[in-house]
């Protein structure tokens, strides 16, 4: 290769760079994102980044880095993508390097030592928020990285020449300590950690994120099928549905998972065949339909071929599984187990994978033991022998890995740590035996941890106690470690290289956290946890001390201790079952304390252990930890794992094995207490630092043992509501209560009255606090009563103060409201969640539904009506108490339904039925008591009881009623038959829920239509109320009509009834029953008017305002039963309404009305109203007058008055009309009024009229005595005057 | 349906006539030689220049849905390309089992004249049964069979848009894309697997976004215009799709109560 031979390429490139950039030295390259490089410029630079390397790459490398923090993000993205192509093409030409010459050029090494910083510096990318464009590129590095430094499985079978992925180890055919793949993987597997961990904490990214991260894994698996089985279970686990904080597109992310999971079922690798039932059955949940099934089956054909061809291949498997055969046979038999259920089976398959995972990269590492050899002595005799051997076992190989990777130093040290953790309890014993082989003579100087820590027990507590410690070392042991992933590894993950490994391990970074195996292992080794929980449970009841030295423990290994949270819960589940067992345990004698200072004092030394000191301790610390900690691997082992029976039986075993007690120290009650109360105080503590909830169970049964002491109690109250939110308090909540539970009824026939005590002490205390201290909205209090075990007496008192906010007597402050609806709510969540107490619940509910302040009221009839009614079991209950309510507050003076629910049910009930009989004896006793307008005539009935019954208090009796009737339409029968002999105020709040109620059910409700069509006796008002709520709004129903047309027919003869269904009934029936809506107060005939007039919208008006009017005229009192004065009234109704009754309709009428025959009586009385309303009118008047003449209209005498009013009032324009009377009338005429004469004189005169008048006219008005009488000069004069009065007529008539 | 469906595909029955007609047009014309396909070459090799983006419309034959979006959001101006995923452009032929099947690079031209000849008079057939769609359409209407059922008019209005239709996968050299709308979600599934095997270089993030849309006439209309709507609401972006594209997605499909996925792949 010839390097830097085409550095000409950038000529100008690298002038620019070596004049502004001379390779700089690390620790001052934050600078170089100078000003100097505009965006523009360098972007150019970037871009010049090709996938040439030479020796150039050193000068301008370290801009690619700086660039990573430019503020324009056009270049970060350019820096990224030019790196992403940089790093495959930087590893290549390093291999083409070590593979010719079997060592690196310097700018080489430092160009790949600038590529690492660049990889840490995109990974922090990945991991910090930022613009997501860039971080998917940044993913995009991720999976390049993967890609490159992990091995092709079988490279020639999927990609075809030229196809290849541009790096990856399997290239790698020498050894180079820059290029160790087993190095290199562990950098893979973290790059691949680092995509799953974005998985875990998906919905803190956007949904493009998600999908960037999912195609990644997806191609990174399809690639290297070795990480399937991590990548797998994350993306089953995955749902993409989730609500993320910035919002993602679930369909995308859905099509993303479909499409992993249709590329895996395509991949003829063994593990992704195996789990072909999980991806069908996951891609038919993702996307039901033709189009997944189309796609499955040609996936399966795609499949079934590759396989028959892999099968035809079988003589000559190919070459990269040939060391590993053991292994992937053992595999494939953990894999025919099962499935993928998170099973002992999936862990051991877990492990064999990883472990033939980091196995494979020894591979091509034949000879690189040779390198080994300078580094460490204690490695030659393995690696010879590797050498020499072809067929190497995997144990061997291990412990070259170990080897080279403790050669590696700090780097090294976080790679083995993986590795250690990852290997499989069979290897890693065998991994110590071999070792154990080479041990030096001597015993090792170094102590192991082990060893320090009994040693420290030992030597520090009293003899008495000196058993103990080896006991509870056991348990501190376990109780510490159990993060770490199989019982044969936490001894040399942690031990091995504490302060190296720990000390730089960022807890959130360690890759293990987020490894799917992680809970399988759990599972793996839980028959040994459970003999460790159970032994730590056993011992608290009868040693509380413990707790100490675990604290000590923890704070001497906080790192693994990080990792407990997630253990913990594990432990916890696998407790429960056995919690019983540990109570009868509980019984054995050996009440034994340990003074705790001494924990404290004994921990420190173990820390001891230096980063030097780790090669040389490791291979030596390992066979100690074995004898111990391997046996119980193997006997575990040796047992089916697959049995959960083993489980139980082991912790037999191990109690056993445990030294017998040989002495106790008594200790008082209050020492213990005092003891318990610090045990106490140092878990909380403690877990407020680190949060361990598997300290939950045990916090519960040192509390349940001293509840007698109300300090403690406290504490724990206080521990609990403040952590009340995190959920760690509620958890401990329910934890202590079920302990303290579980002791009542365990100690039931003798303490039982102490214990339960404690416990409702401390469940009461604990609610009101939650009360107190947590804001209303906060549904702590409802979940805890819902989750309580139990639910002492004296809660439903809390509860039901709560619902009544009980303290602040009179004015219900702002919050209290929301009190009320906490605890209305939780009284609903209980009624839902706890059956037993139902009725409990009910009766709070109740006695809220009428209580006296109406927000608790108002929300609780709320409640009742609109929640709990509808619940089968309660309908009944609720129904009886709201008639009951309604039935007392109608009959009775003060009803106490509220305050002693259970004695007042039963008299109201009889009240009920007693007044019920009564109501149908006494019907035919007041027969006029149906209608009164405003129900003051039934005040008299009532009105002893009436001072009795406050406004407050009916409306608080009837608010549920009312509620209900909305529900069931069928209890207004009850309404109706209290209605008529309910006290006024009763009766004024029926009459305001009324409208609404009946609003709600409608006009067409059967149940209301029956009760109308036979309204109960004294309820015509209600009836009345009703008819006119349901028109209000809306045409009535043709039910409606119909019952009331029936009412009115049958019992109520009161038309008033009718007035508000006057809009749709047809003109005749109107006409029919016109004379009774006349009859009717003015007020309600106008009301009437209105309607007739209003119509309905597709029939229009029953009758025009003229034949109103004709209506009005051709009624006589004799014929129709009307007082002439009720029909006057209705006429001047219909006059008050001048914009109805207009000029034209009154022409209309009197047009029609004075052609009847006989004319009617009044039509004279409204011709002068009309006139008066309109003087418009007068001419046609006029008219109407001449026609009068016509009809001799003398001859009536009641219209003849009129007539003559009319004429005086008109004059002079009547003078036409008076000149064609005969001259008897106008003789009358004159005689009657006797001032016309003159008028009509000169009027005659004025228009010369001699000559046309009759003679006997002339005579009548005296012409012919005195001619000349007349003088011309007046008559204008007149003339004005007259003119002027007939504009006022009104004035001298009636 | 103008693109037969995967069934028909299967179909060993070629149509020979069709086969030699396209053996012709192969030998005489580049279909990147036509109008769309200069255009595409010249602003192949830049990278969505500023504030402009690139759109491919990609349906299975590159003939009813991708050229209507194509051509509708030609004349919006927004620089755009149409691509077919299919083996073959088919188009309906007298039966359900003999569809018309061209190469890809046969330009519309050579398409529309070889079925303005071929067209039979179908009235025999239970057409309604075969295609009740288009039979439905205008039944009864004078013409020929091709013309009736559209056919002949989308192939005219294609030759005015571009010169032949293209298959996306073999059309890799054409650049560049920011956003690939599909109309299928088969179409989809390919264009990223084809996206997939391309070896990424440019690390450049491409925005593959599927809406379902019927194939025919009427809803590769609608279609076209919410690919507009679609494309336009992208272009204005202000700063990283990536950042809204989910936001964005979900208001659309509320919009206009249509399914959306989107996927990233690099180039």
């Amino acid at each position: 290769m010839e390097f830097g031979a085409d550095g000409a390429r950038w000529p100008q490139l690298r002038g620019e760079a070596a004049e502004s950039l001379p390779p700089p030295p690390p620790a001052d390259r934050g600078e170089l994102s100078s000003p100097r490089f505009d965006s523009s410029r360098a972007l150019r630079l970037l871009r010049e980044f090709g996938t040439n390397v030479t020796e150039d790459l050193v000068v301008l490398i370290p801009n690619l880095l700086s660039f990573l923090k430019h503020d324009d993000p056009a270049v970060v993205k350019q820096s990224i993508a030019s790196g992403t192509n940089l790093f495959a093409a930087v590893l290549e030409e390093m291999a083409l390097q070590i593979n010719k010459f079997g060592k690196l050029d310097a700018w080489l090494e430092e160009t790949w030592a600038w590529m690492n910083k660049f990889k840490d510096a995109v990974r922090g990318i990945v991991h910090e928020p930022g613009p997501v464009a860039i971080k998917l590129l940044a993913l995009k590095f991720v999976e390049t990285w993967i890609l490159c430094l992990t091995p092709q499985a079988h490279s020639d079978q999927i990609h075809p020449e030229g196809k290849r992925w541009r790096f990856d180890t399997s290239r790698l055919s020498q050894f180079h300590p820059i290029l160790d793949p087993v190095v290199l993987e562990a950098d893979a597997n973290r790059a691949l950690v680092l995509l799953l961990d974005i998985l875990q904490s998906a919905y803190t990214h956007r949904g493009s994120f998600l999908v960037g991260t999912i195609n990644s894994l997806a191609a990174v698996v399809k690639n290297r099928p070795v990480f399937y089985d991590r990548v797998l279970p994350a993306l089953l686990d995955f749902d993409p549905g989730l609500e993320t904080a910035k919002g993602a597109h679930s369909a995308s992310l859905r099509y993303s998972l479909k499409t992993a999971f249709l590329g895996f079922l395509r991949c003829p690798h063994p593990a992704m065949i195996e789990s072909k039932d999980i991806l069908v059955r996951q891609l038919r949940a993702l996307s039901p339909g033709d189009g997944i099934e189309l796609s499955i089956r040609q996936a399966e054909k795609m499949s079934r071929n590759i396989e028959r061809a892999s099968r035809a291949n079988k003589d000559e498997p190919p070459t990269w599984e040939m060391p590993y055969g053991d292994i992937n046979r053992k595999k494939a038999a953990g894999r025919s187990n099962d499935g993928l259920a998170m099973s002992d089976g999936t862990a051991k398959r877990a492990r064999f994978d990883m472990s033939a995972a980091s196995n494979l990269p020894v591979l091509g590492s034949s000879d690189y033991s040779g390198v080994q050899v300078d580094n460490d002595a204690n490695m030659a005799h393995s690696s010879d022998q590797a050498i020499l051997n072809n067929g190497i076992s995997p144990v061997e190989k291990m412990i070259e890995m170990i080897g080279a990777l403790l050669a590696e130093g700090e780097r090294g040290a976080e790679s083995l740590g993986i590795l250690v953790s990852t290997v499989e309890t069979d290897v890693m014993a065998d991994i110590v035996i071999e070792t154990m082989k080479h041990l030096p003579e001597a015993p090792c100087p170094t102590v192991t941890h082990n060893d320090v820590r009994q040693q420290n027990f030992k030597s520090s507590s009293s003899l008495a106690m000196e058993n103990l410690p080896v006991n509870s070392n056991l348990t501190l042991f376990s109780q510490s470690e159990p993060a770490v992933d199989s019982v044969s590894i936490p001894p040399s993950d942690a031990f091995v290289m504490p302060s190296v490994h720990d000390a730089k391990r960022d807890p959130r970074r360690d890759p293990r956290r987020l490894d799917p195996r992680r809970t399988v292992s759990h599972a793996s080794t839980n028959s040994i946890q459970v003999k460790v929980e159970t032994d730590s449970v056993h011992q608290t009841d009868n040693l509380p001390t413990i707790p100490c030295p675990i604290s000590g423990k923890v704070e001497n290994y906080q790192d693994p201790s990080g990792d407990l949270p997630q253990s913990g819960d594990e432990q916890y589940t696998s407790l429960q079952p056995n919690q019983t067992v540990v109570e009868d345990k509980s019984e054995l004698p050996d009440v034994a304390v340990r003074p705790e200072p001494t924990s404290e004092v004994e921990a420190p030394p173990d820390l001891v252990v230096h980063s030097s000191d780790v090669d040389v301790e490791m291979v030596h610390q390992l066979p100690s930890e074995v004898t111990s900690t391997d046996e119980a691997d193997n006997a575990d082992s040796e047992v089916d794992p697959f049995l959960p029976v083993s489980a139980a039986s082991t912790p037999e075993d191990t109690n056993h094995d445990l030294p017998v007690i040989p002495s106790n120290v008594e200790l008082s009650d209050k020492e213990k207490i005092s003891l318990n109360k610090l045990a106490i105080r140092r878990i909380i503590d403690d877990y407020k630092k680190n949060s361990l909830d598997a300290r939950f169970s045990l916090l519960a049964h040192l509390i349940a043992q001293s509840a007698a002491d109300d300090n403690i109690m406290d504490l724990i109250q206080k521990h609990i509501i403040f952590h009340y939110h995190d959920q760690k308090g509620y958890e401990l909540a329910m934890h202590v209560l079920y302990q303290l539970r579980s002791v009542d009824l365990a100690d039931l026939p003798g303490s039982c009255t102490y214990t339960s005590k404690h416990y409702e002490m401390f469940f009461i205390s604990l609610a009101r606090s939650l009360i107190d201290s947590l804001p209303a909205s906060d549904k702590s209090f409802s979940k805890l009563l819902c989750d309580a075990p139990y639910l002492p007496e004296s809660s439903f008192k809390l509860l039901e103060s709560l619902c009544v906010s009980e303290g602040s007597n009179e004015q219900i402050k702002d919050g209290d409201s929301d009190r009320v609806t906490q605890g209305l709510g939780t009284v609903w969540s209980l009624i839902l969640g706890r059956p037993p107490l139902r009725h409990v619940c009910l009766d709070i509910a109740l006695k809220c539904a009428v209580h006296f302040q109406d927000e608790v009221r108002g929300k609780a009839v709320r409640l009742v009506a609109k929640k709990l009614y509808d619940l089968p079991y309660a309908t009944e209950k609720i129904e009886q108490f709201a008639i009951e309510s309604l039935v007392g507050v109608a009959y009775e003076q003060g009803v106490d339904t509220d305050v002693n629910l259970p004695s007042s049910k039963e008299p109201a009930a009889e009240k009920f039925k007693f007044d019920d009989q009564e109501t149908s004896v006494s019907a035919s006793h007041i027969p006029d008591a149906g209608y009164s307008e405003s129900g003051s005539s039934k005040a008299s009935f009532v009105s002893p009881k009436q001072s009795a019954v406050s406004v407050s208090e009916a409306k608080r009796h009837t608010s549920l009623f009312f509620a209900l009737c909305t529900k069931r339409p069928s209890l207004l029968q009850h309404l109706f038959n209290i209605y008529g002999r309910s006290p006024k105020i009763v009766k004024q709040c029926i009459h305001r829920h009324i409208p609404g109620l009946v609003r709600n059910l409608g006009s067409s409700c059967p149940e209301m239509l029956d009760i109308i069509h036979n309204s109960p006796e004294g309820s015509d008002h209600l009836v009345t109320l009703i008819v006119q709520t349901l028109t209000e709004e809306s045409n009535p129903s043709a039910g409606i009509v119909a019952a009331v047309k029936h009412l009115y027919k049958t019992k109520l003869k009161d038309a008033s009834i009718l007035i508000p269904l006057l809009s749709s009934f047809p003109k005749e029936e109107v006409l029919s029953i016109f004379p009774r809506l006349v009859d009717l107060p003015v007020v309600k005939f106008q009301d009437a008017l209105a309607r007739i007039l209003q119509g309905t919208a597709h029939s229009g008006p029953a009758l025009t305002p003229a034949e109103v009017l004709i209506a009005i005229h051709d009624m006589t009192p004799e014929k129709d039963n009307v007082a002439l004065k009720k029909i006057i009234e209705a006429c001047t109704t219909c006059f008050e309404q001048r914009t109805v009754f207009t000029q034209q309709v009154l022409e209309r009428s009197l047009n029609q009305l004075v052609d009847r025959v006989p004319i009617p009586v009044l039509f004279m009385r409204t011709v002068i109203q009309a006139l008066d309303a309109f003087p418009a009118l007068v001419d046609f008047v006029m008219g109407i007058l001449s026609r009068l003449i016509n009809k001799e209209i003398w001859k009536v005498p009641k219209l003849w008055v009129g007539f003559l009013k009319l004429v005086s009032q008109t004059q002079p324009r009547s003078f036409d009309v008076l000149l064609q009377l005969p001259p008897g009338q106008l003789e009358r005429v004159l005689h009657k009024y006797p001032n016309l004469r003159t008028p009509l004189s000169s009027f005659v005169n004025q228009r010369n009229m001699q000559s046309i008048l009759p003679r006997q006219i002339l005579q009548v008005l005296g012409f012919f005595n005195e001619p000349q009488q007349a003088p011309m000069s007046f008559v204008p004069a007149a003339l004005q005057t007259a003119d002027a009065t007939s504009s006022l007529p009104g004035a001298t008539l009636l | 349906m103008y693109e037969v469906a995967v069934k028909a595909q299967t179909n060993p029955r070629p149509e020979s006539r069709n086969t030699e007609a396209t053996g012709q047009v192969d030998g005489e014309l580049d279909p990147y030689l036509a109008d769309g396909g200069v255009r595409q070459r010249r602003r192949g090799g830049r990278m969505g220049a500023e504030g402009k983006w690139r759109f491919a419309m990609v349906c299975s034959s590159n003939m009813n849905r991708s050229m209507e979006a194509h051509s509708l959001l030609g004349r919006a101006g927004l620089d755009v390309a149409s691509y077919g995923t299919g083996t073959h452009v088919k188009l309906p032929g007298p039966s359900i089992h003999e569809p018309n099947v061209y190469d890809f690079g046969t330009p519309y031209g050579t398409i529309y004249d070889d079925l303005r000849r071929k067209d039979p008079d179908l009235s025999v057939l239970p057409l309604n049964a075969v295609f009740p769609l288009f039979y439905s359409v205008s039944a009864s209407s004078v013409g020929s069979w091709y013309k009736r059922n559209g056919l002949l008019p989308m192939l005219k209005r294609n030759t005015s848009v571009k010169l032949a239709p293209q298959r996306w996968q073999d059309n890799a050299g054409d650049g560049v894309f920011d956003m690939v709308l599909t109309f299928e979600e088969r179409v989809f599934d390919l264009v990223n697997e084809d996206m997939n095997n391309r070896e990424p270089r440019l690390m450049k993030s491409v925005l593959i976004i599927n809406m379902d849309v019927k194939d025919n006439h009427e809803e590769a209309g609608v279609g076209a215009k919410l690919a507009l709507e679609l494309c336009q609401k992208l272009q204005v972006v202000d700063g990283d799709w990536e950042e809204i594209i989910d936001d964005l997605m979900i208001a659309f499909e509320k919009q206009h109560k249509r399914k959306l996925a989107y996927n990233i792949s690099f180039y």
